[in-house]
């Protein structure tokens, strides 16, 4: 079996509900192996090793389409997610109306729902300063 | 890691014979430091009468590869002294993001370097009082 899945206890969010599909998916896999196992095990006088193997096969075959279609689903809600990212950032000096700033701000929380971490502002650090020495200048200012 | 002087009229102070490095950083909705936006591209200029007195370029943190921009002082002095300073910054992104508040309304001054460098005797500058002559005869 796998390790435990601690992602799996993790809150999904839109960026990583596909390695969570994954994990889930991968421990139906294992399960999937052990059951199988058991089966051969408990009638291993009455069934052919070859039926077994086949089903195991197709089993599996099912679970790694099954999470390649995760992953493609996971690609294209990402790139939607970073069209919307894009189209928020791009809005965001453009004179609007009143109706279409309540569908700018909707959106806003929609992107900050789906990815809370993104940087929505720069700045600088004044806590974080190195200086290096230089000849003083020799124009007096000011 | 070092940081700057607020002056009482609440500029904060750029030594003249320093280039000072200041750290750009992104954050997020809750005020927290997040990478910087991928392929992202900042530019920084200086503002106001004295923005000459001021280079500011876009680097890195010495040591490191973080973003900083970078302040050199062009003159020796621009300050409330000589009836200068107030220079201020503006910084621009490919990205479109916001420039924090703070960063905004930062205002810079161009001081002296009062900071002591070394000791000696001024020759120049001696007073000398009379005193009784002394009876041992030397040497």
């Amino acid at each position: 079996m796998s390790d435990p899945p601690d992602a799996l206890s993790q809150p999904i969010n839109i960026f990583n509900f596909g390695s969570y599909l994954g994990q889930v998916l991968a421990i139906v896999q294992d399960i999937a192996q052990s059951v199988a196992a058991i089966i051969f095990t408990q009638n291993e006088a009455t069934v052919t090793e070859n039926l077994l193997a086949t089903n195991q096969v197709a089993l599996q075959n099912q679970v790694t389409l099954l999470t390649q279609q995760v992953a493609a689903l996971a690609a294209t809600v990402g790139n939607t997610v970073n069209l919307l990212l894009v189209t928020i950032e791009g809005l965001g000096n453009v004179a609007t109306a009143p109706l279409q700033q309540e569908e700018i701000t909707l959106l806003q929380e929609i992107a900050q729902n789906v990815a809370p971490t993104r940087p929505v502002e720069l700045g600088l650090d004044f806590t974080n300063v190195a200086s290096t020495k230089q000849s003083a200048p020799t124009d007096a200012g000011p | 890691m070092a940081t700057l002087t607020t002056l009482p009229n609440g500029h904060l102070a750029l030594p003249s014979d320093e280039v000072t490095a200041i750290a750009l950083v992104a954050l997020d909705a809750s005020q927290t430091q997040v990478p910087m936006p991928a392929s992202n591209v900042s530019t920084v200029v200086t503002t106001g009468t004295f923005a000459a007195s001021l280079g500011a370029a876009i680097g890195v943190m010495p040591g490191t590869t973080n973003a900083a921009v970078i302040l050199t002082p062009l003159v020796l002095e621009s300050d409330a002294g000589n009836s200068g300073g107030g220079i201020g910054l503006t910084i621009t992104d490919t990205a479109g993001l916001p420039i924090t508040t703070g960063t905004t309304a930062a205002l810079f001054d161009i001081v002296v370097d009062a900071t002591p460098a070394a000791e000696g005797l001024d020759l120049t500058n001696v007073v000398s009082t009379p005193q009784t002559a002394p009876v041992a005869p030397g040497p």
